[in-house]
């Protein structure tokens, strides 16, 4: 089985490295870009050459390589996803390709069912149907994404070139990462709300609009965020877990692995 | 002539010297037993070493070696215990309990009770938590699975989902309102009205939907997965079509219902408000006291007239591949200390004050409010209890021992003269062997050469199959052959109305192939099978866990503890006697003593004497008498009456009333309300106080037992709840029981034979000299073979109603 070009974080050595073809690439240049001509010799790796390449093996073999946080079986590797295939053309060319991928480039993977690093309006669709919407919610939802975010291409979103909305909670900052302040601000007045670690939409909704003023598409894409929690817990409820995965990336990898509901 | 046991004379110590030593002998026996009092391990040790030292100063009357033996007992050494107590009986023939106590260390040095089967050892979490596909090993050389339904099939298949879809929302409707006035009257309309009423099935439906919808409690936080396994794994393509050896990738949530994840919960209130561990709540009375006062057998036990002996050790058979706890050792944690009353006969026996039970190993992972617990064994109908909770334990009953590494050919699983292979400790090797005994032995045996006898047949069909293709699918077929017998045939025996008889044939048949085909004729995908639970069947249908992962839950553990209905003698009775030959006592015939006898007995004639005899009911005061003064692996003396109030307790699950409100059912209001006798009633005031606190303090193992109100014959009302919802959920969960039963996974072979299975025939097809008895004379094998409907009809109540066989 070809391994795909992997992210990786070697928590050991506090290294991002790609890991494509039995060789390991690392950051060498210290330009946060990695890319074919960066090979990491033995100098630089030491022993944990062979442990990023089983880890690789072990993680392709395993996941879905898209996902980021997949651990290698001794926990001291971390995927950080497969290069999509536009990251892929970047890595082999003369500037690489940034040595960790967006959170927001993670959670829009979900739908970038084959890696190319667009969602087409077949991806999108299986993607919401993944998540457990119906027929007619799918569709709704693909022609909503396909229409704010993908206009440039005909209804194909690009994921390196999606456009952050306007009136958004300041979480994601314009490159689609994590704004420590803003998500560690928005975190702690969520714990505070919460009881037991759960939060109604009521509740969530009351605690971001005390904080920000939402524009009508972050708006809607919170009520999406919603209904994806409601489906998967089964009653009106948000977890803290859910809105850290959110900004991790990995949530609708999460829902769609069918967690369910607890609580009556 | 030299005392046994004592040094000798002319090397020894003097008679002198010994009357001199003789308050110090008197001052080591009261400390030893101080020291057997205190119970801890370090205490026995202690009084071991100095009764040792003792015994040097000489023991005319037996007492030091009787406190030897008593100390090695309670160590479980019952090897030494056994040698020190011949000789203290030599001194003294006439100790009573000293013959007991000797008796019993034979026995369990025979049955070996001191060897725990293998693990012990905690659940790790962490291990748990790594990827599914890490506990699995792949099917070698496997062929690829025949193709999909045509375009035909596929639109009938819809035509069949979009009829169903249709019936499902009337039906719906129509269980609604026969619910209509709330599910507390419901209950108690269902139990007022006769067998055969509509009304009555229509309300069980209602029921069991409200269940569904507002019962089902997962004790995992929500969002997780089960046993919190990582998200965004890749499904192994080959679990998509055989069952795994520890239950992990049967859905697309990597752990549900697999080996080692937690019990789920029932009850309407959120579980971590309600759950807490009251082994040791002082509002409560002590768990041996209520043991004797109600589980413990008064006089005769209590016969159920139209079940045999088969009937419980089937469900025994059946709890050990859904269900256990693991305890953890002694040793290795705070144990429960019950006091002993004044007045209880252990006291004397054993010299001891209170009785210890180990904890049951609670989930140390922390993240619920409340404790929880795991099953240590998987949560699907897969016959875990013959393949085995873990890969290596399946890779190993598939081993000739001669050829270690080498798996049988043809699918098979290993057996030995017919009979299952011991390992080196005497041990029976099967898939689960906990708390073995003789009836165990037998359906293990049984189940085992029907996987044999299903892989012979698909190696005549498809003879190029390999070893591993052959032995996953013949496991998809026994383990169906399994659910049927017990839905089909197991269930309607212990409840025998018609009510039950038909909704479990509808279960696996649908109802309407039950309501027009007779029982033999029937078959679970059928022309009438359109996607509907109840009118074509659940068998077959699609799954749905109802939004809850599936595994057995905590309130399904406790309604199954079925003691009451073991028997305390194996009533030998070999094919073509026609008498009682002798009876054998069960003590005898548990862990390693039971292969020991199954092999002197044979199994044909075991099977008789089970066919023949009367299963005890399960009711108060019935326990066997073995069963409330026995060793089990880590307490050499402990009361199983007194452990199942106990576990009820420490696990959190609701005490009697509380547990009946949970279910939706009304609370009773006074101990009258059980219809039990007046007796028994001044008994539970006396026990657990008079009025609304007395009835609040009992314990739901005694309600349940004390319950005479059966409506539905076998069960008390509150066991029925359960059922009624866990019977079938636990079909509805398992996509090899919905989506996937038919040809394309079980092949054609394997569909025609669960259809034509019967528990009669296959008891006939491993042992045709039954053929020879009773079993010839009744139509469902679990009732009594004594008789036959027309000589008693009350001991054939299926038949004397005309289910249709």
């Amino acid at each position: 089985m070809a391994i795909p070009a992997l992210r990786m974080f070697d928590l050991i050595a506090s290294r991002h490295v790609i890991v494509h073809a039995g060789r390991v690439y690392a950051d060498l240049d210290g330009d946060g870009r990695i890319g074919i001509r960066d090979e990491a010799g033995d100098h630089l790796l030491g022993p944990r050459r062979a442990p990023l390449l089983e880890a690789a093996a072990f993680i392709a073999r395993t996941y879905d390589v898209r996902m980021p946080g997949a651990a290698a079986l001794d926990g001291t590797i971390v995927s950080d996803g497969a290069l999509d295939a536009a990251e892929q053309r970047a890595f082999e060319s003369e500037a690489g390709t940034p040595r960790e991928r967006s959170r927001l480039a993670h959670h829009l993977s979900f739908f970038d069912r084959r890696n190319r690093g667009r969602i087409g309006f077949g991806d999108s669709y299986r993607g919401w149907r993944a998540l457990r919407f119906g027929i007619a919610a799918a569709l709704v939802q693909t022609a909503g994404t396909a229409l704010v975010f993908g206009r440039r291409h005909g209804g194909t979103i690009v994921i390196a070139e999606i456009d952050r909305p306007s009136g958004t909670t300041g979480v994601y900052d314009r490159q689609g990462n994590i704004d420590r302040a803003q998500w560690e601000a928005l975190r702690d007045a969520c714990a505070r709300a919460a009881t037991d670690g759960v939060l109604t939409t009521g509740r969530l909704r009351a605690v971001i609009a005390a904080r920000s003023r939402l524009g009508r598409v972050p708006a809607r894409q919170f009520e999406t965020f919603f209904r994806v929690c409601r489906m998967a817990n089964g009653r009106d409820a948000v977890t803290l877990d859910q809105l850290a995965w959110l900004y991790d990336g990995t949530l609708l990898y999460r829902v769609a692995a069918r967690p369910h509901a607890s609580v009556p | 002539m030299q005392e046994p046991g004592l040094p000798g004379r002319d090397g020894g110590t003097s008679e002198s010297t010994r009357a001199g030593l003789g308050g110090d002998l008197v001052r080591v026996r009261e400390e030893a037993r101080r020291l057997v009092d205190t119970g801890d391990m370090a205490s026995l040790a202690r009084a071991l070493t100095i009764l040792t030292e003792a015994t040097v100063l000489g023991d005319a009357d037996g007492e030091t070696h009787h406190l030897l033996g008593l100390v090695q007992f309670l160590q479980e050494d019952y090897q030494a215990a056994q040698g020190n107590l011949e000789a203290a009986l030599v001194a003294r023939p006439d100790q009573e309990h000293w013959v007991v106590l000797l008796e019993r260390a034979r026995r369990n040095v025979i049955n070996r009770i001191a060897d725990a089967p293998e693990p012990t050892e905690r659940f790790d979490n962490r291990v748990l938590a790594q990827p599914a596909a890490t506990f699995l090993r792949e099917p070698v050389d496997v062929a690829p699975l025949p193709p999909p339904a045509g375009v035909g099939a596929r639109i009938a298949g819809a035509m069949r989902d979009a009829a169903g879809g249709v019936v499902e929302s009337v039906l719906r409707l129509v269980l609604a309102f026969a619910t209509r006035r709330g599910v507390a009257a419901a209950w108690q309309e269902t139990f007022a009205l006769p067998d055969g009423n509509i009304m009555r099935d229509l309300k069980l439906g209602g029921i069991r939907n409200w269940m569904n919808a507002h019962t089902l409690q997962s004790a995992y936080p929500i969002g997780r997965l089960v046993a919190n396994q990582p998200p965004g794994q890749q499904r192994p393509a080959w679990t998509e079509r055989f069952r795994t050896a520890n239950g992990m990738w049967t859905t697309d949530d990597p752990a549900e219902g697999a080996a080692g994840a937690r019990f789920q919960w029932q009850g309407t209130r959120p579980m971590a408000e309600i759950r807490v561990n009251r082994a040791t709540d002082p509002a409560l009375p002590n768990v041996r006291e209520v043991s004797r006062a109600f589980l413990h057998p008064r006089g005769e036990r209590i016969k159920a007239p139209f079940l045999n002996v088969l009937t419980i050790w089937w469900i025994q058979f059946q709890l050990h591949g859904w269900l256990n706890h693991r305890l953890a050792p002694i040793s290795d944690s705070a144990p429960y200390r019950v006091p002993l009353a004044p007045d209880d006969p252990l006291r004397e026996r054993y010299g001891l004050e209170a009785l210890t039970f180990s904890r049951t190993q609670a989930d140390a992972t922390n993240d619920q409010r409340c404790v929880v617990y795991q099953n240590e064994v998987t949560g699907w109908w897969d016959a875990s209890q013959i393949y085995g909770n873990d890969q290596r334990t399946q890779d190993l009953i598939r081993t000739d021992p001669r050829h270690p590494g080498v798996l049988l050919p043809g699918g098979r699983i290993y057996l030995e003269d017919g009979l299952l292979p011991r390992d080196e400790r005497g041990r029976e090797i099967s898939g689960f062997t906990r708390n073995w005994n003789i009836g165990l032995s037998v359906f293990h045996t049984l189940f085992v050469r029907e996987h044999n006898h299903v892989c012979h047949i698909l190696e005549q069909a498809y003879p190029r199959w390999s070893t591993d293709q052959l032995f996953h699918t013949a496991r998809l077929i026994t383990a169906a052959v399994m659910a049927k017998v017990h839905t089909v045939e197991w269930t309607p025996a212990v409840l025998p109305v018609r009510a039950i008889a038909l909704g479990m044939s509808a279960n696996w048949n649908g109802l309407i192939d039950a309501m027009v085909r007779p029982f033999g004729k029937r078959k679970a995908l059928n022309a009438f099978d359109i996607t509907s639970p109840i009118l074509g069947g659940i068998v077959g249908g699609r799954h749905s866990n109802h939004g809850v992962p599936n595994h057995f839950t905590e309130q399904f553990a406790e309604v199954y503890r079925l003691h009451a209905g073991i028997p305390d003698a194996l009533e030998f009775r070999p094919v073509g006697a026609d008498a009682l030959r002798e009876e054998i006592p069960i003590d005898r015939l548990r862990e390693q003593g039971a292969p020991v006898y199954l092999r002197k007995l044979g199994l044909p004639d075991v099977i008789n004497s089970f066919g023949y005899a009367h299963m005890p009911a399960l009711v108060n005061n019935n326990m066997p008498r073995f069963m409330v003064d026995m060793s089990v692996e880590g307490m050499p003396v402990t009361d199983l009456g007194a452990a199942d109030i106990l576990r009820a307790r420490e696990r959190g699950v609701p005490l009697y009333n509380e547990f009946r409100r949970q279910l939706g059912m009304a609370a009773i209001t006074s101990f009258e309300d059980l219809r039990c006798d007046a007796e028994t009633v001044a008994r539970l005031e006396q026990v657990y106080g008079r009025g609304h606190e007395g009835v609040e303090r009992l314990d739901l193992a005694v309600g349940m037992l004390c319950d005479r109100d059966l409506p539905l014959a076998g069960f008390d009302n509150v066991r029925f709840a359960i059922f009624l919802q866990i019977a079938t959920r636990r079909l509805e969960v398992d996509p090899f029981y919905c989506e996937k039963y038919n040809a394309r996974y079980y092949t054609q072979e394997g569909i025609d034979y669960i259809d034509r299975a019967n528990f009669k025939d296959m008891l006939l097809r491993h042992c045709p000299e039954l053929a020879r008895t009773g079993l010839a004379g009744v139509n469902n094998a679990f009732e009594p073979w004594g008789t036959t409907a027309a000589s008693a009809p009350e001991e054939h109540p299926l038949t004397a109603f005309a289910e249709r066989y």
